[in-house]
């Protein structure tokens, strides 16, 4: 292949990116002989049809605009990032098999990415045994702690401990639980409950969905019975839509509280939305220079009004922070890259971000806000970032 | 009394959610004998056509004329251009239609994006009914499909083109031999089973979420339903349908859902095992 060669046109190029990075020109001469010689790769490995479709397009999105601007930058270390996207198809088996694909045809050096907990406990049944880094970014039910592993969203006491403490505290105490029937959701309840008691509150009632269930109406009764102040959702995907259209024509006043809710679906249905509460590390709202810069980015690549999420931006963030690593690293030998994630920091849309290196997990902002007519968030509270705590942990 | 009237009522939203999406498949499994795993896809196409109308400004009933002639559309061109040749090899057509299936998905997908679709149900608010109040739109959606049964029914008992679809299935050959034109007939069953997805998926695009995949959801239950009814035409749906919709409904108010979705589903197959030509066999 011609990528063993020098030719005029990519030492003029590298000599470009060189210059374009000021005072650093000199760095970039060296980096063109490396880019020549190999690439880092990266496997991007998440829910592009089944329940997850609806939120895999944006997480895709984020990681490519971040593999785009580091590529455009010089690429890591002066190696140019190739990446592999596989569908994972929301299901177990899927995940499997194109995890082993990944770690094991390809050879990908780290693979980020997934939706919903059953594909990262599918991907780490492959990626762990392999040592191979896998980096994943959705809110979850925390509790994993894996040398291998590596989170950049939210966990519990990061996103439902500091919600619970202000409803209670604002809202009501009394709660009722909606979600479906896998991992997440029943976890994440426990952890709910666990935060509702810690405040003097109490859940009513929990009461878990299969995939794919059409009506919710009987679960809709019983919570008019229960009474109770405050309603939470962890109605996952696109069953989430399908919730949220049913509790709005039941006309049931409970306030609504999910920490799955984002711009993916208030911008798909802002009437419905309105007036939720959610807590996610990112919202689209956040007024600094990097987010502005950050959807700017993200609309000329992608459309114009096109919505981000905390999933998508912890995907970008996860990208960065790889590149990071392996910049600190020296080498994407995992071994070495593991210990360095812990040792670089992000200045992220969500704000400054960095890995607790106890947990391999990310100190994600937590930012509590409430859905707007339009589509967007407003922030009730920003609560920084915050330690992310996985009981026992200590890598 | 009032827990019961809504127990009532949501099961018969189940009931006539079941029936929406089971009766065009009734149409092309159950009479024309075509495994056909596109059918979810076909209540998608419905869902998207009330989507696309709202979106140029067009209103909801609309989209409820329109959606059944798009439905017909696509099944006459997918009977015409892939079906036909495939009448004698089942299992090439079981392949073929799950392929379409695919490609309809991804079609969309490419087309709208995977963001899911906006619409709004024509009427809002809740109505009382002794004592209980219920989603007016959902009682639409019951009345609606007591119609389209009753309109069914009537098509296939009392019209020519019915009596021409009840001859040809009954023999094939003979009907040929007597002057009906089985191609014919053929084409416009597929087409009116399609088009009957389509009705559903508008009517029911209100209550669940839009995207590209919602067909899935549909496909293996309506096939449930038509085995479980028996595959003799409407009298089967609405048997399989109440049966299904009914049981499920009555039982989630005791148990958890995922554990009544499958005591549903056990319940079906000892039925099939002692009625294996379901409920209301033809």
């Amino acid at each position: 292949m011609s990528t063993k060669f020098i030719t005029r046109r990519t030492t003029l190029k590298g000599i470009g990116t060189g210059l374009a990075a000021g005072g650093l020109a000199m760095t970039g001469f060296p980096a063109i002989v490396k880019a020549q010689s190999e690439t880092v790769k990266i496997g991007f490995l998440t829910a592009l049809t089944g329940l997850e479709t609806i939120l895999g397009e944006t997480q895709l999105n984020c990681f490519k605009l971040a593999v785009e601007e580091i590529n455009a930058a010089g690429g890591i270390d002066g190696r140019e990032v190739e990446f592999l996207v596989e569908d994972d198809q929301t299901t177990t088996k899927g995940t499997i098999d194109k995890a082993r694909k990944l770690a094991f045809q390809d050879e990908v050096d780290a693979i980020i990415g997934m939706i919903a907990s059953l594909e990262h406990v599918a991907a780490r049944s492959v990626t762990t045994p392999a040592k191979k880094l896998l980096m994943y970014t959705t809110y979850y039910e925390g509790e994993v702690c894996e040398r291998y592993f590596a989170a950049t969203g939210q966990v519990p006491n990061q996103q439902i401990v500091p919600t619970t403490k202000w409803l209670t505290e604002n809202v009501g105490k009394s709660v009722y639980i909606l979600g479906s029937d896998y991992i997440w959701p029943r976890r994440s309840a426990e952890a709910i409950k666990n935060a509702f008691e810690a405040n003097g509150g109490k859940v009513l009632g929990a009461e878990f969905f299969p995939f794919g269930t059409q009506d919710f109406g009987p679960a809709f009764d019983r919570i008019r019975a229960a009474k109770p102040d405050l309603v939470w959702m962890m109605v996952a995907g696109a069953d989430g839509v399908t919730v949220l259209k049913q509790y709005r024509s039941f006309g049931l006043e409970p306030q609504l509280v999910g920490n799955a809710w984002d711009e993916i679906y208030s911008f798909a249905h802002p009437d419905l939305a309105e007036g939720t509460i959610s807590n996610q590390a990112y919202f689209m709202g956040i007024d600094t220079p990097e987010n502005k810069r950050f959807i700017e980015a993200y609309r000329a690549r992608f459309g114009a009004d096109k919505p981000i999420n905390a999933i998508g931006e912890a995907a970008y963030d996860a990208t960065y922070l790889y590149k990071l690593a392996v910049e600190k690293a020296g080498s994407t030998d995992v071994e070495k890259v593991i210990p360095a994630l812990s040792q670089v920091e992000f200045a992220a849309p969500q704000g400054r971000v960095n890995m607790s290196a106890i947990n391999n997990h990310m100190r994600c902002n937590s930012i509590l806000a409430r859905a707007k007519a339009d589509g967007m968030w407003e922030t009730i509270e920003n609560f920084g970032q915050i330690d992310p705590d996985i009981p026992g942990c200590s890598l | 009394m009032e827990q019961g009237v809504t127990l009532i009522l949501n099961s018969l939203t189940l009931i006539s959610i079941l029936v929406l999406v089971s009766l065009g498949l009734a149409i092309i499994f159950g009479l024309m004998n075509v495994i056909n795993l596109a059918h979810g896809e076909f209540v998608t196409i419905g869902a998207y056509t009330l989507a696309l109308t709202q979106a140029m400004g067009g209103n909801y009933w609309v989209a409820l004329v329109m959606a059944p002639l798009i439905g017909a559309m696509f099944g006459l061109l997918i009977e015409k251009g892939m079906i036909r040749y495939l009448y004698e090899k089942p299992t090439s057509i079981i392949l073929a239609t799950w392929g379409l299936g695919m490609v309809l998905q991804q079609g969309l997908q490419l087309v709208f994006g995977a963001a899911p679709q906006r619409v709004s149900s024509p009427i809002s608010g809740a109505v009382d009914i002794l004592g209980a109040s219920y989603p007016a739109y959902r009682l639409m959606l019951i009345g609606f499909s007591i119609l389209i049964i009753l309109a069914c029914y009537a098509l296939l008992r009392f019209t020519r083109f019915g009596l021409d679809i009840r001859a040809v299935i009954q023999d094939r050959s003979m009907a040929s031999a007597l002057g009906i034109d089985t191609e014919r007939v053929n084409a416009r069953a597929f087409a009116l089973g399609a088009a009957l997805a389509a009705i559903a998926g508008v009517l029911i695009a209100p209550l669940t979420v839009v995207i590209a995949q919602m067909g899935i959801n549909y496909l293996a239950r309506s096939f449930f339903v038509v085995i479980v009814g028996g595959i003799g035409g409407v009298g089967g749906v609405v048997a399989g349908s109440t049966l299904v919709g009914g049981l499920e409904g009555f039982m989630n108010y005791h148990l958890p859902v995922t554990v009544s979705q499958a005591l549903v589903l056990v319940a079906a197959i000892v039925i099939v095992r002692f009625r294996p030509r379901g409920l209301v066999p033809a």
